[in-house]
Parts: structure tokens; C-alpha cells; sequence
């Protein structure tokens, strides 16, 4: 019968079939295809019944079971039109409500919470965007830390390299060139994993993926000068780790990074966002996000250990009522940021309560490449 | 020449003369950004709680050989960004 039909019956009678008697099997009824195909595409779709176990017609007769297509003729006040009208389904059990569950606390990472299926936080065999990265360098293991790796960057001889922020790997100015980075983050290591690797030289032979290149000098305020900052970024060379670097253009939770792009275009004459004012991020603790740019050509001031550092240029990005959530927390710091065709258009990297900063991508890739004087540096794309 | 200011005047002014309009608002602290919502060219200014009346609707900016007027929307909504690295002591 076609989908409609179908549909209107099990709306219909489908609260009668299960309950038109006691000792009724049928447990659910639903569409379905007889031929158990895929309903995309289909044309002809069947009542479908299901059922702990499928009875043959004596053993139904000696369980006192009516059939399923006797139950149909006498719910629907006809029998079906042919028998691939009607099928019936045997699910081994009853449908019963997953109630209970219970994730011991904590299940990765020292510092607890549950994660989610697809982990950003954890180690990853084959290197994408959006996962946790951490430079231990003069920390690990009395301090732990995390940001996000935002994206992927190549140079002329094929070398590829990973970008986050200056603040997450490049120690905001303080990191020398061929520092380990490590992913995961130190701070998602498992209290067992801690003990594993008591030293930075134990962590850094057994996570290490990359060593550092450049920073983009953050320049900090003075009581004379104020310094005007536009990024917080900083580039590390992937180095001859066991991880596969076959995918970096891969976001964590699916798709890609297809290309690079304005962050935005403006209506010369209102201001107005032109395009789409969506955006989207793939970060370390939040995982999948949108926002909506709201401002842009945003300033200011960010503390980093006591130093301040003036910032202009920043776009705000604000988190939108479908996001369930923040459009980011600490853990995100260095995760790219992409408008609604997965371009990358920025880098994430400070916060606030409900609105983000985000550093525009045209200056973040024209400091990197001044920084680690590395012109011809490209983005890694699909 | 005097004139109003246009959509490019603004950016020009947040990306290359925002310390100098902050030191001519003199309140802080301030931010500074450039709504998208297509209501108007203007500069929003962000300051804390009790600071709004302080504070004009237009100023008047020198931009090249022009005297700007830029309209200003001051809202009460200053929030404090932080960094979003993730810390803490180990074992």
C-alpha cells in the first residue's frame, strides 16, 4: 500500500491492535517494508507488527494468539488487500525503556564529567580539527591545561602543521621553537595515564605531535602605550608521531574545512551582515556549536597572567537559542571558526558570558606567515 | 568636510582609531564594536551598570580631512571576556 495509507492506518488503529485483547504479542506497530528494505526511496510499504517471537499459525492457535492479519481485519473493519500489506516483525524481547543508566563518574579524564560519544577530549589515531592539544612545556605535570586544535596549515615542501592559539600552545610568547605538543590535552588525562607518565619527557615520547614553529607576539599593555593586538595565535610543525595525518581537514564531529573565507561582507550603506550571519565551531569542551554574528570590529582588553593585552578587530559571535548551550567554554580557546558552507573564517579565543571573540582569518593566516616567515603557508582543506 | 559617518568610516575607526575614541569617551571600562543588524550606522559601546547617562548619542570624529558624525549606542551590557584555555594543578 503507499506510504499514506499506511500511515493513516497505524495513526488510526495502531492503539487498538495493541491492546484489542489480552495476550496480544504485539508490542509496536509501525511502516514498514515487508521485504525489510530501506523506506527511502520505497513505494510500497506494509503495517508492520512487532513481536518478542514470531509463532507459527498452530502455535498461535494453541497460545490463543489471534494472527496479526485476523487482528488487522478486525481493528480496521477490512482484511488487508494482499499480504504484503501487513508484516510481521520478531525483536527477540519486548521494547523496554532504557532506564538506569549510569556512567561512573569520572569516565575519562582525572577531572571527571561524562563525555560524549564522539570525544574531542580524548587521543586520537588519525589528526582532525577540534580536538584537545596542550604545549606541557614547563608545566606538565604540576600544571595541567587544554585548548582546541583549530586548523591545519601546509608550506611549500608539504610539511603540515597545526594552529591554535598562542595562549593554548604557544605560552602566550613564551614557548621556544621545537617545543612538544601534545594531544590529548594534559588535562584529559586519566588519573592512571598521569601516574604512566610521571615526566614531561615520559609524556612528550608518548604524545607528542608536533613541535612548535612561531607565535604571534602578543603585545602587552604598558603604563605608557597601549599596544593594539588582532590575534592570538600561534603554529606548530606536525612531527613523525604514530598518528595518521591523512584527514586534518576533517572537523571531529563530521564534515570538513572546504575552503577559507571573509568573515564576513557588509552592506556598505546599513551595515547590515550580508549572507548568512550563522557560524559554527568544533571545540575541545562544547564540541559542535553555532552562534550568530552580532558585532564585529569588536575591542578588548584580555588578561594573560597578569599581563593585559588590548585587542581591536575581534569578531563577536553570540550564542544562538537552538544551541542548548554555550557557543563555547574553556577548553575551546584555538578552535576555528566557520560560517554556514564550513569555511574557515576565524579563531576562537577568548569569551564572555554568552558572547565569544573570535580573531578574523585573514589576519590570523597573515601573522602566522610573517611569524614563522613561512609565505607561502596554506590552510589544509577538503 | 563634515559629514556623517558611513559603514566604512566606522571600521576604520574601530580597527585603526578605537584607543584614541576611548580616550575621548573617557569611561572605562569600554567596548567598542559595530552592530550587523542593519538598524543604522553606529558604534555600540558597551560600559558597566550606572555609566550610560555619561555618555552622548553622536560624537563628533576626525577621520582624514573629514569631521564625522558618529552615532553611538550605549548599552549597559559591558562583560568581561576571558581567555578559554582550560588550568589546573595536577596530581
Amino acid at each position: 500500500m503507499d506510504f499514506g495509507s499506511a500511515l493513516e492506518i497505524v495513526t488510526k488503529y495502531g492503539l487498538q491492535m495493541l491492546t484489542a485483547r489480552p495476550g496480544s504479542s504485539v508490542t509496536a506497530v509501525a511502516v514498514g517494508r515487508k521485504d525489510r528494505g530501506s523506506i527511502v526511496g520505497a513505494t510500497d510499504f506494509s503495517v508492520s507488527a512487532f513481536v518478542p517471537k514470531k509463532l507459527t499459525e498452530t502455535e498461535l492457535r494453541d497460545a490463543g494468539i489471534q494472527s496479526f492479519s485476523s487482528l488487522y481485519a478486525d481493528v480496521v473493519g477490512a482484511p488487508p488487500t494482499t499480504v504484503k500489506d501487513v508484516d510481521v516483525v520478531e525483536t527477540g524481547s519486548p521494547f523496554e525503556p532504557i532506564v538506569g543508566l549510569v556512567i561512573p563518574a569520572p569516565q575519562h579524564g582525572r577531572y571527571g564529567g561524562n563525555p560524549p560519544t564522539l570525544d574531542a577530549q580524548k587521543p586520537f589515531a588519525s589528526l582532525r580539527v577540534g580536538i584537545g592539544v596542550t604545549n606541557p612545556v614547563n608545566a606538565y605535570p604540576a600544571m595541567l591545561s587544554v585548548g582546541t586544535i583549530g586548523f591545519y596549515m601546509r608550506d611549500d615542501n608539504d610539511n603540515p602543521y597545526l594552529v591554535s592559539n598562542n595562549h593554548v600552545i604557544g605560552r602566550s610568547n613564551n614557548a621556544q621553537p621545537g617545543e612538544a605538543v601534545v594531544q590529548p590535552g594534559t588535562l584529559d588525562l586519566t588519573t592512571t595515564e598521569l601516574q604512566l607518565m610521571p615526566t614531561l619527557a615520559i609524556l612528550q615520547a608518548t604524545l607528542q605531535v608536533a613541535e612548535m614553529t612561531a607565535v604571534v607576539q602578543i603585545n602587552f599593555m604598558t603604563p605608557s602605550n597601549i599596544p593594539v593586538n588582532t590575534v592570538d595565535v600561534a603554529l606548530a610543525r606536525l612531527t613523525n608521531s604514530s598518528r595518521s595525518t591523512s584527514e586534518l581537514h576533517r572537523l571531529t564531529y563530521g564534515g570538513s574545512i572546504r575552503a577559507v573565507a571573509a568573515p564576513y561582507t557588509l552592506d556598505p550603506t546599513t551595515g547590515a551582515l550580508q549572507g548568512s550571519a550563522m557560524v559554527y565551531k568544533v571545540g575541545r569542551t562544547t564540541g559542535y556549536t553555532e552562534g550568530i554574528v552580532t558585532n564585529v570590529a569588536g575591542t578588548a582588553v584580555l588578561s594573560y597572567n597578569g599581563n593585559s593585552a588590548y585587542y581591536a578587530n575581534q569578531i563577536i559571535v553570540q550564542d544562538t537559542s537552538d544551541n542548548g548551550g554555550p557557543f563555547s567554554n574553556r577548553g575551546d580557546s584555538g578552535s576555528g571558526v566557520l560560517n554556514d558552507r564550513h569555511e574557515l573564517v576565524g579563531l576562537l579565543f577568548a569569551g564572555s558570558a554568552g558572547h565569544t571573540l573570535v580573531n578574523p582569518i585573514d589576519e590570523v593566516l597573515q601573522g602566522l606567515k610573517a611569524a614563522a616567515g613561512i609565505p607561502n603557508l596554506t590552510v589544509i582543506t577538503a | 568636510m563634515k559629514r556623517s559617518a558611513t559603514v566604512s568610516d566606522i571600521l576604520q575607526i574601530l580597527r585603526h582609531h578605537s584607543i584614541e575614541l576611548q580616550k575621548r569617551l573617557a569611561i572605562s571600562p569600554l567596548q567598542l564594536t559595530m552592530p550587523t543588524d542593519g538598524k543604522g550606522v553606529r558604534i555600540k559601546v558597551s560600559v558597566q551598570q550606572g555609566q550610560q547617562h555619561k555618555l552622548p548619542r553622536m560624537i563628533e570624529f576626525p577621520l582624514g580631512d573629514d569631521m564625522l558624525n558618529v552615532p553611538l549606542e550605549v548599552q549597559e551590557d559591558y562583560q568581561e571576556y576571558k581567555l578559554l584555555h582550560l588550568q589546573s594543578r595536577g596530581l
